[in-house]
């Protein structure tokens, strides 16, 4: 009999399962959390003090009819033999599987790291790591907020400037920006990984009153001495810090373990997301290792291809990005896919109202995403980085 | 702890005054469209073709454009809305070369080269 199962109730994960319930398959949805995290929350709720509540609802309200879920934490999965084992000693079998289990955010590679944010919270391991960051947001009076990254590799790309932009705006409304420097640590070369999106991001930082360093791939943090040290050499002072962890795949035991790369992210065909090797095993969002970016655009978008697949079509994922990069008042987006580098557009206070509609369609684009499929079709071939190369 | 019946819950929600009155107002939004027909043509359009279609139309690369520079157009045509506004006498050629002098006119033409350009693409 059919049993299709999918790992992880994210953005991917939810839309590949309630889009495989709309088109009548059964569907077997695993996930360890009992509420899901729209994850850019969390720079609100850390830098402006958003209450987490609209952030986060129930994983059983956003699933359909026919959707059976199931609480468990997956710790292993076989592919060879198609089964999917549970911590506590539940095994799954399969026809088809879809692994939507995220990235791993790893606080231990970077002495230092765990204490920072046990600390002072951040914006990227949870609401109550948000909440706890605004805590200490709110009481800071002088010295310097530093924003930085362990790895270039994370979750979001604009994660880190949005967080500038926010804290620089909340300071200026209290009127402490002269007195908190906010300090924007980046580990590329220029102010995004893409220098023609860093020409465009860079002036709207110094505009906000945002202080830079490149080049900047934090090593260690000492929590008590309040200082963060990169690899390149330098050194940065904080009151306070929040530092996006390096990513890792999964931590699921798999087998075979050739289908990882050597950060633990699951190797797929870019196109197919199908695991390298087999037919009946997909991997998308965050988990995979298709080199576009990991936001949860990427993930929608992966799981739209993927039950189109499952479905008999031959649909082909682009690695399309549409990474909102929010200052105040008006917004940007990082617009690339395989075939195309980032096109530079511009920030415009239309960007900003189109980003609020994404905003406000959230939870209903998990639960309804055949009905919104239409919509953001017209919206991504409206904005095909090649229709649009000269800008935007 | 035992999770609440919803109709329960649901019964006691409806005792809230505030509730009441959404409701009476909501009865009487969708009576006034129904008996405009509106509804029949929202429940037409709900069509997930219908939706596929409109969206194609409106959402395009050239509206999204439009949209992101609507402040620009706006502002440009309140200015050339004013002008039009202004009484004007017939200009000598000799006076039409002298404003070629100035910058605003130099600026404007410039722009128009660029209409002119972008139409031709078009």
């Amino acid at each position: 009999m059919e049993r299709i199962l999918v790992l992880g109730a994210g953005t991917g994960g939810l839309v590949a399962a309630n889009l495989l319930a709309s088109h009548g398959y059964p569907v077997t949805l695993i996930e360890k959390r009992e509420t899901h995290l729209f994850q850019p929350g969390m720079l609100w709720i850390a830098f402006q003090g958003h209450n987490p509540s609209r952030y986060t609802r129930p994983v059983k309200e956003l699933i359909r009819p026919g959707v059976e879920l199931v609480h468990g934490e997956v710790v292993g999965i076989d592919l060879g033999e198609r089964l999917v084992h549970l911590a506590d000693g539940r095994t799954f079998t399969y026809t088809t599987l879809i692994i939507a289990l995220g990235a791993h955010l790893d606080y231990d590679s970077t002495p230092g790291h765990r204490e920072l944010v046990e600390r002072y919270g951040d914006f990227y391991s949870g609401a109550s790591a948000a909440e706890k960051m605004w805590s200490h947001f709110k009481e800071l009076t002088s010295g310097r907020l530093v924003i930085a990254a362990a790895d270039p590799l994370y979750k979001c790309p604009p994660a880190p400037h949005k967080a500038a932009f926010l804290a620089a705006y909340t300071l200026r409304r209290m009127g402490r920006l002269g007195s908190v420097e906010v300090h924007l640590a980046l580990p590329f070369l220029h102010e995004y990984p893409s220098e023609v999106i860093a020409r465009i991001v860079a002036p709207k930082l110094e505009e906000a009153g945002v202080r830079v360093s490149t080049l900047f791939t934090v090593e260690s943090i000492d929590v008590g001495e309040g200082k963060i040290y990169s690899l390149e050499g330098e050194e940065l002072d904080f009151s306070l810090a929040a530092v996006i962890p390096a990513h890792r795949g999964p931590t699921v035991r798999m087998e075979p373990g050739e289908v990882l790369d050597e950060d633990g992210f699951i190797k797929v065909d870019k196109y197919r997301l199908n695991v390298e090797g087999y037919d009946d095993a997909y991997a998308i969002g965050d988990a995979s290792n298709a080199p576009t970016s990991k936001t949860g655009v990427t993930a929608h978008l992966g799981a739209e291809v993927v039950v189109d697949r499952i479905m008999g079509y031959d649909s082909r994922f682009n690695g399309r990005t549409n990474c909102p990069i929010v200052a105040d008042g008006t917004a940007s987006f990082v617009i690339s896919s395989y075939d195309h580098p980032p096109v530079p557009v511009k920030f415009t206070r239309f960007k900003r109202m189109l980003e609020d509609l994404f905003i406000a369609s959230y939870w209903s684009s998990l639960m309804y995403p055949e009905r919104w499929a239409p919509i953001f079709r017209a919206y991504f071939n409206a904005t095909d980085p090649r229709v649009i190369s000269g800008g935007w | 702890m035992q999770a609440r019946d919803p109709l329960e819950m649901l019964i006691e929600e409806l005792g809230d005054p505030e509730l009441q009155e959404s409701i009476e107002k909501m009865v009487k939004l969708a009576k006034a469209l129904n008996r405009s027909g509106l509804l029949d043509v929202l429940l037409a359009m709900a069509d997930e073709e219908v939706v596929a279609r409109l969206s194609s139309m409106l959402v395009t690369t050239g509206t999204m454009k439009l949209a992101d520079n609507i402040e620009e157009l706006t502002r440009a045509a309140g200015e050339v809305a004013q002008a039009l506004s202004e009484p004007v006498e017939p200009v000598p050629l000799s006076e039409l070369v002298s404003s070629l002098r100035d910058p605003e006119v130099l600026r404007g033409l410039a722009r128009l080269l660029r209409v002119l350009k972008a139409l031709g693409r078009a």
